[in-house]
């Protein structure tokens, strides 16, 4: 674990709504400079919780601690209201003001807190420069695009340097490409920054490539906490092993790098993938990860034929489920599970074409947060296919 | 440090008493009092036999009444079917307006949404004058040109009729619906629409089985709101109906009062009995929007393409620019024309015109001091109610007042009393309540009640622009370190402003128009523009009323223009 | 932000300082007050209503009627300030018999129909007996028709009556209908005036009550040609006085009764095609009518001496003149000008009318009322 101090700590935090208890008794603590993801799906409980911790949602029981002091605690009657928190927050709606300029926008905090023109304008210039919006200071919110929007919403978060940023679906959004772009500039914004994270996503993937740790959470409750490659390779109950199974992944190598994209060779499979990535802190020869969600793959009929990004996989074993079934697949040292809807069950036979969609691959430096390079990822652990929970 | 988790119940934390839940209590009490205690006024006069400032004899006899006339049934039923009918005629016809003026490259949209801006605000009594000139069964101008026609009938349109009275709605219903309609219309994501149209759909299939759906709840509250508006109208009923032996709920209760002797019983029971049916439409519409969340705006960016017309664009220009000229500039053409008439309606007398009216009216000492009454009054609660009003639709909306729900209700009310019963029930309340008397005869009493007559309208027209503002909005400037004051004075106001404008504006319009709830509560002093009007209508002096009634709507235009100006709309400010 | 809160600051300093009128101060008569009052008793009187600075009168309202109640008494008494209020008759009784039930006195005189006057205001003991009030050099009731006054009410105390008109029978339009068609109210009946009459609605205090009224009470009248008229001649209602002027002239109805025909008056002034039909054309008569001439006392009320010296202004010549030309009906003061009146209304003095505004008759009208609703349902 870091040495780095604490700078928030939820002790069984609890909220009802009606007769649904939405955050049932959440502990955690977050160290200064990580980034904490809850991940889930939605109706787990990852926003209210954030929500709590920012002051919206006035917790039923539980303590919540702000670099050590007490911002919450209903048995000792403390609450202390959001604009006291000093916390930094981006709502998923980015909720920039619609009759202010840009600069005004990001101003704002600063204004509150009665600092001299002079030194508003300097931050704030400042702070455009980090988001990469320093040409739209005078632009009125109105006109930006949604990406645009994002980064001024960040700006405003950031531009009275916060202890803690309170990141709520931030990406969810944007379109794919758009999604892409910004999770990696949000990484290089948290390291540059140094800021501390508390991020609620309902997608592993960004959770996976963001995050120092995440907290798997389900109806209410953290069903595990730890970095991701623990969570990832260790999953401690079926439904953290069944949300976040559901991802392919490869090692591979960048061997070609063009104003398209990259090509990657995969280690254990042999083949190449095109993926669509402007991310410009790769380089040819890095060591990555590639990742897919098996929705995304395209099922190719017998004979039908793509192009690029086509694999063959091995079917090595087929279960059938009802109205779904799924198939083991297998191409060299790679496996994993594909769930096939029944009317393509037809197509199963001995080997399966997928299609990997050059737009929804993800990639990122294979020594990064995420699972380590030296682990081929699935050739050695059978994945478990999804039965009925016991 | 880890507490004992066995056991836990999840305790109900007391809340502590906070200076925000105080205040919003209070708030309470003052709208519930200012409410329900004419309301409670008219529910006793409705069983008291004996005539008002006697010893009280109470009984049934009024309820009796109105269960069994059938004249009040049939009052009763055309109050229904005349708003029925004209709220289904507004709604297809504003939507399709609403529509073209935000969505379409219709030519002159914006010039064209300022007309229906004026039209909103056209107090209808000048309207019906001014068509009465034109419509009137026997001497009606365009009558009379029809009849010239090779193939024309007589009379062929008459005003004092059913449909004369929902002819002269519609001219300001169109303008209500447009100002409601558009500016949601235009927050729409345009990438839905043209989801739509990529899958094949034409303009209109786009626009009936995509953009209306989206808008329903919009939709919704303004069809609603126009439906209790026109179910509480009682001028235009008054001028057409009334002649034509058509009687509506609110002219049946002045009806009543006015018989010899005074049949107060009956006319509060058809007031209470209105209430009923008030709640029931606002049950209702709580019922279909409930907590709904209808949030348009977030702050997020959303494109809004326009829609191309095509080769129906010129078409389409001409009907919409034919329909804004008849609900605006006709009538008033026409009424102007008529103050100008030696004898009005009468273009067949030697000597038709004069000037006389204007120089009468103009020369007149007391004219100024109706005006300058009017600015008092109209400014007064225009100004107290946009404050109130505000407060309360944040409260309702916002909060998590316990009460809020009830406060909710409360603001509906007063539509329940027209104001033919409103001034005598606050006359009541003022003499019965100890400690108010000293209120009586005061402008400030004018003041108080126009404020709560206007208070339906007024609430809810803050709460749909509320509605569609994202609660993020003021989430973030909390997060960033404002208060709940600051959040109030820089976000939401600023974004609220331009409904604030209109509200004002309205507030001050209706103020300035109101005859029947000021005429007991004021005196000499306090003389509006309206009560002018009626002093001359008394003294047979029907001609110098209409040139009144064209000051009146010249004050209208240059309150609709200031406001205008001031970023005035149904809306959230988007500079 | 800053401009909108100094409006509403403004707005409602304004609105503060709009507040609550001053409570009218008690003020006692001056003693000595009788029907041959010294002029030195007189003056004092008159000193004292100065002092009191003040009186309220309720009356008619329209501006013809204000601006002969009111604004001539302010150029005679400019140290005397009339606060005059126009309300129709339901209204009055109501905002007086309101306040004095909240226990507020602000009214001094009241100058009305005598339907308010004996139904609303004197079964309540609203009206002090006005005689102790006529004091001063105008007051002579030899001067007066009869050489006394009169008063609607039968005690002969209360309600003083200052106007006495005729009433026209009927207005006509005169392309659609010839004078001499008309000679009794029975030619009405013809079938060929069916749907042709508009009347105004009888069943209202006003014009048409006292039509009602006079049919009833009537001999050669009465129930059964009540029932007649109404039930098979179609006759068509209307509340306003101009509406059925218009009627009448624009020929939709070319027989209008119960009118009050000022506004025909006034139409035909401007060239307007409408005729009123005398009295004596009609066999039956008429009746007459105090119109809103008649004067009440207000008991309790604030400004005592004002009210007297009101009232002596009001009785005497040119009070009387300026309140008849208003009304249009002659006063029943007998030095009066009746320049300017119609001939067709002014009582002849050789004939005997039967005065609808008496209480008699006003108290009749309840049961009037009730046999009209059930003619005319709603």
């Amino acid at each position: 674990m870091s040495s780095e101090p604490t700078v928030l700590e939820l002790r069984e935090a609890v909220k009802h709504f009606g007769r649904v208890t939405a955050v049932d008794h959440v502990s955690f603590t977050v160290q200064k400079g990580e980034v904490l993801t809850l991940l889930g799906p939605s109706g787990c409980g990852k926003t209210t919780t954030l929500r709590m911790v920012a002051g919206f949602e006035r917790a039923d029981d539980g303590d919540i601690e702000i670099d050590g002091r007490l911002v919450s605690s209903p048995r000792r009657r403390v609450h202390v209201p959001p604009e006291k928190r000093g916390l930094g927050m981006v709502f998923q709606s980015y909720a920039i003001w619609p009759h202010m300029t840009v600069f005004e926008n990001v101003a704002y905090p600063l204004t509150l807190r009665r600092l001299n023109k002079a030194e508003v304008k300097q931050r704030v210039e400042q702070t455009l420069d980090l988001v990469g919006l320093g040409t739209l200071g005078d632009r009125p919110s109105t006109l930006l695009s949604g990406g645009q929007q994002q980064r001024v919403a960040l700006a405003r978060a950031l531009v009275y340097s916060p202890d803690i940023l309170l990141l709520d679906e931030p990406l969810s959004n944007l379109d794919a490409k758009l999604r892409n772009l910004m999770r990696i500039e949000l990484k290089r914004l948290q390291e540059r920054v140094s800021v501390t994270v508390l991020f609620v996503t309902h997608d592993q993937i960004e959770a996976m490539s963001l995050s120092t740790r995440l907290a798997v959470m389900n109806r209410g409750k953290i069903e595990q906490l730890g970095t991701p490659k623990d969570v990832y390779e260790t999953p401690q109950t079926p439904f953290v092993e069944d949300f976040l199974g559901r991802v392919v992944r490869f090692q591979g190598t960048i061997v070609d790098l063009s104003w398209k994209g990259m090509l990657v060779e995969l280690d254990s499979v042999g083949a190449r993938l095109q993926i669509d990535s402007e991310d410009e802190t790769l380089a040819l020869g890095q060591r990555v990860l590639v990742a897919i969600r098996p929705e995304d793959l395209e099922v190719l009929r017998p004979g039908e034929k793509r192009g690029t990004n086509t694999l063959s996989w091995t079917v090595e074993k087929v279960l059938y489920l009802g109205s779904e079934c799924e198939v083991l697949l297998r191409s060299g040292d790679a496996a994993f599970t594909l769930v096939v809807p029944r009317a393509r069950a037809t197509d199963v036979q001995q080997s399966l074409d997928l299609y990997f969609p050059a737009d929804l691959l993800r990639v990122w430096p294979a020594d990064e947060a995420g699972p380590t390079g030296s682990d081929p990822n699935l050739s050695e652990t059978e994945p478990t296919p999804v039965t009925a929970t016991p | 440090m880890a507490e004992a988790v066995v056991g836990m119940q999840s305790r109900v934390v007391p809340r502590r008493l906070e200076l925000g839940a105080v205040l919003m209590t209070l708030l309470l009490g003052l709208v519930g009092f200012v409410v329900l205690a004419p309301l409670a006024m008219m529910l006793i006069a409705s069983f008291q036999l004996s005539p008002p400032g006697r010893t009280p004899v109470y009984g049934l006899d009024g309820w009796t009444k109105v269960l069994t006339d059938p004249s009040i049934a049939s009052a009763f039923w055309n109050s229904i079917s005349l708003s029925v009918v004209r709220e289904a005629i507004a709604l297809v016809v504003g939507v399709m307006l609403a529509w073209l003026i935000a969505r379409t490259d219709l030519p002159g949209k914006s010039a064209f949404e300022f007309v229906f801006w004026i039209a909103f605000f056209l107090p209808p009594l000048p309207v019906a004058l001014g068509w009465i000139l034109l419509l009137d069964g026997k001497v009606g101008l365009l009558n009379q040109w029809i009849a010239m026609l090779p193939f024309g009938v007589e009379s062929f349109f008459n005003i004092y009729s059913f449909w004369g009275i929902i002819w002269v709605h519609l001219c300001t219903s169109f303008g209500v619906k447009v100002l409601l309609l558009a500016p949601a219309f235009r927050n729409l994501d345009a990438s839905m629409e043209e989801a739509s149209r990529s899958c094949g759909a034409s303009t209109l299939g786009t626009l009936f089985r995509v953009v209306v759906p989206l808008m329903a709840p919009a939709i919704l509250v303004s069809t609603v709101l126009g439906l209790i508006r026109s179910l509480e109208a009682f001028e235009i009923e008054l001028l057409l109906g009334v002649p034509a032996g058509i009687y509506v709920y609110s002219t049946k209760m002045r009806d009543l009062i006015q018989f010899e002797p005074p049949q107060y019983a009956p006319s509060s029971a058809l007031g209470v009995a209105f209430l009923g049916i008030l709640l029931l439409l606002v049950w209702l519409q709580r019922r279909y929007l409930g907590q709904r969340v209808f949030r348009t705006i977030s702050g997020r960016g959303f494109s809004t393409r326009e829609t191309q017309l095509g080769s129906w664009r010129w078409p389409t220009f001409s009907m919409v620019l034919v329909l804004a000229l008849l609900i605006t500039l006709i009538p008033v053409v026409f009424l102007v024309m008529g103050t100008f008439m030696r004898a009005f309606g009468y273009f067949n007398i030697p000597n038709p015109w004069t000037m006389q009216h204007w120089q009468r009216v103009l020369g007149d000492a007391q004219l100024i001091r109706a005006f300058q009454n009017t600015l008092i009054v109209g400014f007064g609660s225009a100004a107290i109610g946009v404050v109130l009003y505000g407060v309360i639709a944040y409260v309702v909306v916002r909060t998590r007042f316990y009460a809020r729900g009830l406060l909710d209700l409360l603001s509906w009310l007063p539509w329940a009393i027209p104001g033919v019963l409103m001034g005598l029930a606050l006359l009541w309340t003022v003499f019965k309540v100890p400690g108010l008397l000293p209120l009586y005869g005061s402008t400030a009493l004018l003041v108080i009640a126009l404020v709560i007559k206007s208070m339906p309208l007024g609430v809810q027209l803050t709460k749909s622009v509320l509605l569609q503002l994202s609660e993020e909005l003021e989430e973030a400037s909390r997060i960033a370190g404002g208060s709940w004051l600051t959040t109030y004075r820089r976000v939401v106001l600023p974004l609220l402003a331009p409904t604030l404008v209109t509200v004002a504006v309205v507030g001050f319009m209706s103020a300035a128009r109101d005859i029947s709830t000021i005429v007991l509560l004021g005196s000499n002093q306090s003389r509006t523009l309206s009560l002018l009007a009626l002093d001359f209508a008394y003294g047979g002096q029907m001609e110098r009323g209409t040139v009144v009634a064209v000051l009146t709507v010249a004050m209208v235009v240059v309150a609709a223009f200031l406001a205008r100006l001031l970023g005035g709309k149904i809306s959230i400010s988007t500079n | 932000m800053r401009i909108k809160a100094i409006v509403v600051s403004l707005a409602l300093l304004l609105v503060l300082a709009a507040c609550a009128k001053p409570a009218p101060t008690a003020s006692q008569p001056v003693a000595g007050a009788s029907a041959d009052t010294p002029a030195s008793a007189w003056a004092q009187i008159v000193e004292a209503a100065k002092r009191e600075g003040q009186v309220n009168v309720l009356g008619q309202g329209g501006e013809p009627v204000s601006e002969a109640l009111a604004e001539s008494f302010r150029k005679a008494y400019p140290d005397i300030q009339l606060e005059y209020t126009g309300l129709a008759g339901a209204q009055m009784v109501t905002k007086v018999l309101n306040e004095r039930a909240a226990g507020l006195y602000t009214v001094d005189i009241v100058i009305h129909g005598t339907t308010s006057m004996i139904n609303g205001l004197l079964p309540e003991g609203a009206l002090d007996p006005i005689a102790p009030a006529l004091v001063g050099p105008e007051n002579d009731p030899t001067k007066w028709r009869g050489g006394a006054y009169e008063f609607a009410d039968d005690a002969g105390k209360y309600a003083l009556l200052f106007l006495a008109g005729m009433k026209i029978p009927l207005i006509y339009n005169p392309n659609m209908v010839t004078p001499g068609e008309i000679t009794s109210y029975h030619d009405l009946l013809d079938p060929k005036w069916k749907g042709k009459i508009a009347m105004l609605d009888p069943r209202v205090a006003g014009a048409g009550l006292a039509s009602a009224t006079f049919f009833y009470t009537t001999p050669e009248l009465g129930r059964e040609y009540m029932q007649n008229l109404f039930s098979r001649q179609d006759v068509t209602i209307t509340k306003d006085d101009r509406q059925l002027t218009d009627w009448v002239a624009r020929g939709q109805y070319p027989i209008g009764l119960a009118s009050n025909d000022f506004t025909a008056l006034d139409m035909r002034s401007r060239g307007v095609p409408v005729e009123s039909l005398p009295a004596e054309a009609v066999k039956e008569g008429t009746y007459m009518t105090a119109a809103w001439g008649s004067i009440g006392l207000i008991n309790k009320g604030p400004h005592p001496n004002a009210a007297r010296v009101y009232l002596n202004w009001l009785l005497s010549k040119s009070g009387q003149e300026g309140a008849a030309q208003a009304a249009g009906y002659p006063s029943r003061r007998l030095d009066t000008s009746k320049t300017g009146l119609r001939e067709s209304v002014i009582p002849r003095p050789d004939v005997e009318y039967r005065d609808l505004s008496k209480e008699r008759y006003i108290l009749q009208q309840e049961e009037i009322v009730r046999y009209m609703r059930a003619l005319i349902p709603d």
